[in-house]
């Protein structure tokens, strides 16, 4: 870039040596017209080379269309150190950052707003079911209990209804006993 | 006749005919006292006419000397029913019954003194009208003159709670006899009480030795039965007028006695098996011996 200046300030009091007054005027003003176009296309390649540079560090994951020609500008001697070099780097990790971390911040997100309080829901669901189900084998025992109580309950009563009838039948059968005695000594009252 | 023909048979008409013409009011009190008594005396009768009433006591008594064999005229005139006797000298009369002097009669107490058999007559009527029959031995001879007393104890006791209504029937040994198995031990008379069977055995002389034991095991076989026989009897009653007897039947049924098992062997000798038995327990208070004073 000095060397571009130096050899256009030499041309400049070469020419105004030479020519009238206006007419260097004149060159001058196109000179210094060209010289702004030179800055500004110098200044444009170093951004282009800049954004090239940044894009590439690490992993180059910008398309080919935005830094083909920062690509070749870098190659045409470009630095590419100014601000842009950081400015697309940055943006890149952003950029590379950015679907990992929106998965990650919707799953988060999800997670927190979803299958967190589920989760917790479950849990107490669950401890509600296991709660539940002591319950109802605690109930389910009672119950085996008083239906054993009640089968032997049963049996006992069956046991003492059988031994009442037995003791019916024979509290029958000596009534019954004691009645043919009866009758047996009446009749032989006869031989008397 | 019915009792409305009967007693207008004896028309108070009469009787005041007869006060019309004695005038007398004694008379006409003795006529209505007339027939309150026959009044009194259909109404004893169930309604049924004097004849009627004469021909079943005829065929009571015939029915009697039938099944037991032989009876004697107390008997009959009990079983009559009547307090009049002469029953049994009008069946003797009418030759349908054969009196019989006994050996022993009037000489030893409780024998009568004449034994009373039916006839070819008597027993042709009462055949007419039974529906089993029973043979039946014509032959007065052939009547055991030393089982009078025993059988004649049985038929009198008998008739005494048929009359007084303390047994519902009978059955004496012949016919019991005739619906047993040959050889089955049977009781001097069954006196059917309300719902159970009564076996009476009269017991007059002590048995002995094999006698003793067939007489046990009989009346045990009879309570308790066996596999091939329901028990006969619900109860038994041996009766005697022997204190002596008694106590010996009481050892003898008492439960845990021990009888022996008789039987006969091929040349009809009794022998006995050498299988002593003990009088079971449930037979306890089934079996009775009762003292009779005759």
């Amino acid at each position: 870039m000095p060397a571009h200046r130096g050899l256009i300030v030499a041309l400049v009091f070469a020419l105004s040596s030479c020519t009238d007054t206006d007419m260097l005027e004149r060159e001058n003003k196109a000179l210094r017209q060209q010289i702004e176009v030179r800055q500004a296309q110098i200044d444009y390649n170093e951004k282009q080379a800049s954004v090239a540079r940044g894009c590439d560090l690490w992993r180059a994951i910008c398309p080919d269309s935005m830094v083909a020609r920062g690509r070749a500008a870098l190659a045409d001697g470009y630095s590419g150190s100014g601000g842009w070099f950081w400015l697309s780097f940055i943006l890149k990790l952003v950029a590379i950052g950015a679907a990992p971390g929106a998965f990650v911040g919707v799953a988060a997100w999800l997670w927190f707003r979803f299958a967190k309080p589920a989760a917790g829901e479950a849990e107490a669901a669950r401890m509600i079911v296991s709660s539940a189900q002591a319950e109802a084998e605690k109930a389910q025992q009672i119950a085996t209990q008083l239906r054993q109580d009640a089968q032997n309950t049963a049996m006992r009563l069956a046991a003492e209804r059988k031994n009442l009838v037995e003791i019916q039948h024979q509290t029958k059968l000596a009534r019954d006993e004691l009645k043919i005695t009866k009758q047996a000594m009446d009749a032989l009252s006869s031989f008397s | 006749m019915s009792n409305t023909s009967q007693i207008a048979l004896l028309t108070p008409a009469d009787g005041e005919t007869m006060n019309q013409q004695t005038d007398k009011p004694k008379k006409k009190e003795m006529n209505a006292g007339l027939l309150a008594a026959h009044a009194v005396r259909l109404t004893r009768m169930n309604g049924k006419t004097p004849l009627q009433i004469g021909a079943e006591k005829t065929k009571t008594a015939l029915d009697w000397v039938y099944r037991w064999g032989w009876s004697s005229p107390s008997t009959l005139d009990k079983l009559g029913g009547s307090a009049r006797r002469g029953l049994a000298a009008r069946l003797v009369k009418n030759g349908l019954l054969r009196s019989t002097r006994t050996e022993s009669g009037g000489a030893v107490r409780g024998v009568p003194g004449f034994i009373l058999t039916l006839t070819e007559t008597g027993q042709a009527e009462v055949e007419r009208f039974r529906e089993n029959l029973l043979p039946y031995q014509l032959d007065q001879y052939k009547v055991r003159q030393d089982k009078l007393r025993h059988d004649h104890l049985a038929q009198m006791a008998t008739a005494r709670a048929v009359i007084n209504g303390k047994i519902a029937g009978f059955k004496t040994e012949k016919e019991l006899a005739e619906e047993s198995a040959k050889g089955v031990k049977q009781p001097d008379v069954v006196w059917l009480l309300d719902n159970s069977l009564l076996g009476l055995e009269v017991e007059l002389t002590g048995k002995f030795g094999r006698q003793l034991d067939q007489f046990v095991y009989g009346c045990v076989h009879a309570l308790v039965g066996n596999a091939s026989q329901r028990p006969r009897f619900h109860r038994i009653a041996i009766v005697t007028d022997s204190p002596a007897i008694k106590k010996r039947y009481e050892q003898a049924f008492a439960p845990g006695a021990k009888y022996q098992v008789w039987n006969k062997n091929s040349r009809g000798y009794w022998v006995s098996e050498n299988q002593v038995r003990t009088v079971p327990d449930n037979v306890k208070g089934r079996i009775q011996c009762q003292l009779i004073e005759d």
